[in-house]
């Protein structure tokens, strides 16, 4: 599939699908979005980009690496329960740093690293399957 | 004692390593284990002898009634020491025999599994836990029979044990529940008081056939006995451990402990009597037909379970003391001969009664050992056999009915069993000549002690029985609380069952001096395949198995629409008739309510829907099921699921993009269904759909109450901070189970790319 | 809407199983799609719908006031979608291998498997 309007379009598009995912992925836990949607839409961009050049040259491109994000995607979802064990309380409580409050983030909380886990993972999925049916 | 056991336990577990670490020493260094063991059930004889009792209670399900208590009486210490003493020496013994054999570390870890298991068994308190440790002997058992398992016979002798323990297993523990119910306590000495309970409950005769049938099966009574002699493809110390001092007797221990509950009752008697006596003699007839050295054993380990159980049945306080008696006496002697039997295996390479001969010789110690035993078997004095003997004659001669016949049976037993105890020791060790090609050495010491050990205490216990008449006692009473103070002793004076035991001798005698001089006349004697219920076992084994070959064939016939439509139908077959109760439901559409764009929403899925379903071409399939997807997103944009609705949205741009990337490497659409099949699911599947419909209908006619719904909408913010509550349950309220879906996630991610590559190699492959 | 949604579920599941009961391997994917938005619309149905209120808690409150959509089925739904296109990627691309390595669409052709041997 090769289209000039594409291929010139998704350039630019690609920040900004990034941009789109990560602020829906941190208004996620006030307003519609979440890790769910913001890593789907992450991957789009990306899978438009293999879809135009190549899914080769999307990975060199990016450093892509679909399973090390699934794998890491899983990695932080299960420390943001962890963190609680450490603090004594049971796995998975929600813990919140109530003091400061980031501005655009919100106030940082396991919960918040946990949908940050689950957007790597989700986005990670996507392109996995995306670029293994590519490659062939 | 919970120490005891979990030390067990855990030694298994590290079996393996310590093994690696020993190689051929590790057998004594295990041995330790049960050595230890003895030591402090010995440091506890007095306290048992006097009469008290050692608990140990550790709480493990208390919700159910399912404790881990332990009890030592004197019952249990008797079997405790068994199982120390007999393991320890066996440990050492199978040290040296399975020296040079692959896989030694796990017949290690069965067996001390096995040991550990066998304790707890007979030091539960709660039926509960005496059911799991039951079972545990099972399958420990099942790993040493099917020790060869690159043999075909051994394999089906493991899994024949197997199926009939556990099958008893299962009874039993039905048995043991409607116990548990029936008297209201999970714990044996509380229920061993309730006997009134249990009888006013009506459950008493269904608990005590189940439990009788669990006993049966384990401690091998005719019909149940086959599978011992086919354990005997076991490698020799488990035979002897397992299916001779230990195991097997893991039945008579629960139909001892049981009898307080159950004496008394006429059913107990007649069964126990009845099967005990059938077992004893079958089992003793079939033993002088054999020439294997084990089987003969084997065969004579039946009888002797039959014996016990029978003694059981009769129930009398001299009955109770000949069970306990013999208990011992058996495990000595028979123990002992299983062990030499190994030996004799080990050195000269046979087991066959007609090869071997005159090797007293070679191997004197062994010999001698082997002829204490077998004097001990045959109830010669001054062996402790000769004891227990001696009180199972005044059992059945006390006995109020059927004293004659059961008299005569045991008669019968005893003159087999000296025949039996002539074929082992003279036809062995002397003999007319000595088939065997190989010259025989003496068993290195590792070997012979344990059996010599055991040989001597059998004749210790039957010169001074009094060191051991304390325990015995103890262990009578338990099984029949208030029995009369044991007396053992050598000497009785001249009585009838004095004059019964010479004459079982003298005619055990001549009949072992037929058998000796006759033995091409015993090799004709057969027992036709049919009348044995090893064949009725074959035949309802090969039932069951052609019975699911022909289920499978018929119910899993490898067609995917068949599957579907059975499902379908049956779905919707239990779907009409609950919802006949609800009838039709009221359709009031409100046409009043009723937007332009819900209407129109609504007709273009219906007709994407249709047109997915119909379409010729795939490329139009898939347009049109996007258009469905989308119709789902607008749909949760309606009702208030923006999260639902983005979601679904962009799944539904990754699928239609996903076809697209395959579809041309995918088949064109081939139509195999045409005309009347298709009309045929159609009706299918319309059935179907209308019952959805139906159901959906009727359930949100009633009203729903909803708490969760109440719960999130107010925690979401004071708990969780969130003010979007469906990403708060996502990642707060429910992220356990969000954690459980990622991870699914990511293994179907893992699955694709595990596909593709795994196909791209064997092209590469063949390339 | 609320009163022709359980029509639309029958149709869809309608459609769903129509296309899983022919033996072509492309139709019996898009039969399972299908179902898995019948199911999704089920879920979401049968616990009742509220029009245009979705659980989001207002600026100034800190609990949602009635009527408002019910969360909890949605949370549900939302990880059933995702979950669904793992499922259905892995399907298509099982498809793709089973066809490359068997050479056929016809599901009558790869049951040999499941059969027992006489």
């Amino acid at each position: 599939m090769n289209s000039t309007i594409l291929s010139t379009g998704i350039r630019i598009l690609i920040p900004l699908f990034l941009l789109f995912s990560l602020f829906l992925l941190f208004r996620g836990h006030n307003a519609p979005g979440g890790g769910f949607v913001g890593g789907l839409v992450a991957s789009i961009g990306f899978a438009l980009y293999a879809i135009n050049y190549g899914a080769e040259r999307a990975r060199r491109r990016f450093y892509l690496r679909p399973l090390k994000l699934i794998a890491w995607g899983l990695l932080i979802a299960v420390l943001s329960g962890i963190i609680p064990l450490i603090a004594g309380e049971t796995f998975m409580t929600g813990l919140w740093y109530d003091e400061i409050s980031i501005p655009l983030l919100g106030k940082p909380g396991t919960p918040i690293l946990f949908d940050i886990g689950v957007y790597l993972l989700v986005a990670g999925t996507i392109l996995g399957i995306i670029f293994s049916l590519w490659e062939e | 004692m919970l120490t005891i056991i979990l030390i067990g336990f855990v030694l298994a577990i590290g079996a393996i390593a310590i093994h690696r670490l020993l190689k051929n020493y590790s057998g004594m260094a295990f041995a330790v284990y049960p050595a230890a063991a003895f030591v402090w059930f010995l440091t506890q004889y007095q306290t048992v002898a006097s009469g008290e009792v050692v608990m140990s209670s550790m709480e493990w399900l208390p919700s159910l009634g399912i404790a881990l208590d332990f009890k030592l009486d004197g019952l249990s210490l008797l079997f405790a020491l068994l199982i120390t003493g007999i393991g320890a020496i066996v440990l050492t013994y199978a040290g040296t025999y399975m020296k040079g054999v692959d896989h030694t570390d796990r017949f290690f870890v069965a067996l001390i599994l096995f040991m550990a298991s066998m304790l707890g068994l007979v030091l539960s308190d709660n039926i509960i836990s005496l059911f799991v440790f039951w079972e545990l002997t099972s399958f420990s058992s099942y790993f040493l029979i099917g020790f060869k398992h690159e043999d075909k016979a051994s394999r089906k002798s493991a899994l024949e044990a197997l199926l009939i323990t556990a099958g008893g297993g299962l009874a039993l523990l039905a048995g043991l529940v409607l116990l548990g119910i029936g008297g209201g306590s999970m714990s044996i000495s509380e229920l061993l008081t309730r006997g009134n309970e249990l009888a006013d409950s009506g459950l008493f005769n269904a608990a005590m056939l189940l439990i009788i049938i669990g006993c049966f099966t384990k401690s091998a009574q005719f019909p149940f006995h086959f599978w011992l002699p086919s354990a005997m493809a076991a490698p020799t110390p488990v035979s002897a451990y397992l299916h001779s001092a230990t195991m097997v007797k893991a039945g008579i221990y629960l139909l001892a402990r049981m009898s307080p509950v159950f004496n008394g009752a006429d059913g107990w008697h007649a069964t126990l009597l009845l099967f005990g006596a059938t077992t004893m003699i079958v089992g003793a007839i079939i033993a002088i037909l054999q020439t294997d050295l084990k089987k003969i054993l084997a065969y004579t380990t039946v009888s002797a379970l039959g014996l016990l159980t029978m003694l059981l049945g009769i129930g009398t306080s001299v009955a109770i003391h000949a069970v306990v008696i013999f208990i011992l006496a058996h495990a000595l002697y028979k123990g002992c001969l299983f062990l030499v039997a190994g030996i004799v295996d080990h050195q000269t390479g046979s087991r066959d009664i007609r090869k071997l001969g005159r090797i007293f010789k070679d191997m004197p110690y062994t010999a001698i050992t082997a002829i204490i035993a077998c004097l001990s078997m045959a109830g010669i004095p001054p062996l402790f056999g000769f004891i227990s003997k001696e009180f199972s004659y005044e059992s059945t001669i006390g006995m109020i009915t059927n004293s004659p016949l059961t008299t005569s049976a045991f008669f019968l037993t005893g003159v087999f069993f000296t025949a039996a105890a002539g074929m082992l020791s003279y036809m062995v060790f002397f003999g007319k000549r000595n088939k065997l090609k190989v010259k025989v050495h003496e068993a290195p010491v590792t070997m012979v002690a344990g059996p010599i050990l055991m040989a001597l205490l059998s004749l210790v216990f039957g010169l001074s029985s009094g060191w051991i008449n304390p325990l015995l006692d103890q262990a009578s009473l338990a099984i029949l609380p208030g029995n009369e103070s044991l007396k053992m002793g050598l000497w009785h004076g001249i009585n009838t069952e004095l004059l019964l035991s010479l004459a079982t001798l003298l005619v055990g005698l001549s009949a072992f001096s037929f058998i000796y001089l006759n033995p091409r006349l015993m090799s004709r004697i057969e027992i036709s395949e049919k009348i044995k219920p090893s064949y009725a076992y074959e035949q309802v084994m090969e039932g069951i198995a052609d019975l699911s070959k022909g289920v499978t064939r018929y119910v899993q016939n490898g067609y995917l629409r068949v599957y579907v439509s059975m499902m379908v139908g049956t779905f919707c077959v239990l779907a009409l008739i609950i919802l006949q109760d609800f009838g039709i439901p009221k359709i009031s559409i409100l046409w009043s309510d009723f937007r332009v764009y819900d209407i129109v929403i609504g007709i273009i899925m219906i007709i994407a829907c249709f047109y997915t379903v119909m379409a010729k071409s795939r490329l139009l399939a898939i347009a049109m099921l996007g258009i469905v997807g989308y119709g789902v997103a607008f749909v949760f944009i309606i009702f208030g699921a923006p999260d639902l609705a983005m979601t679904q949205i962009l799944i539904e741009t990754l699928t239609v993009v996903l076809f697209v990337l395959v579809l041309w490497k995918l088949p064109r659409y081939l139509i195999f269904a045409e005309g009347f099949i298709k009309f045929r699911y159609f009706l299918v599947s319309a059935l179907f759909g209308g019952i959805m419909t139906w159901i959906v209908m009727i359930v949100t006619q009633y009203p729903l109450d909803s708490h969760l719904k109440v719960f999130f909408s107010e925690n979401s913010y004071p708990l969780a901070m969130g003010k979007n509550v469906v990403n708060v349950i996502l990642v707060d309220f429910r992220s356990m189970d969000t954690l459980g879906e990622i991870v699914v996630l990511g293994i179907a991610a893992i699955g694709v790319y595990g596909l593709v590559k795994f196909n791209g190699d064997k092209k590469g492959g063949k390339a | 809407m609320e009163d022709i949604l359980p029509f639309l579920i029958g149709g869809l599941y309608a459609g769903g199983i129509y296309l899983i009961l022919h033996r072509s391997f492309v139709k019996l994917i898009i039969g399972l799609i299908i179902l898995g938005y019948a199911s999704n619309l089920l879920l979401f149905t049968i616990s009742r719908v509220t029009r245009g209120a979705p659980p989001l808690i207002p600026e100034e409150a800190s609990q949602l006031t009635e009527p408002f959509a019910d969360p909890l089925p949605q949370a549900l739904i939302l990880t059933a979608i995702v979950i669904g296109f793992g499922i259905q990627a892995f399907a298509i691309v099982l498809i793709k291998v089973g066809y490359q390595a068997g050479d056929t669409d016809d599901l009558d052709d790869l049951n040999t498997t499941d059969r027992l041997e006489d």
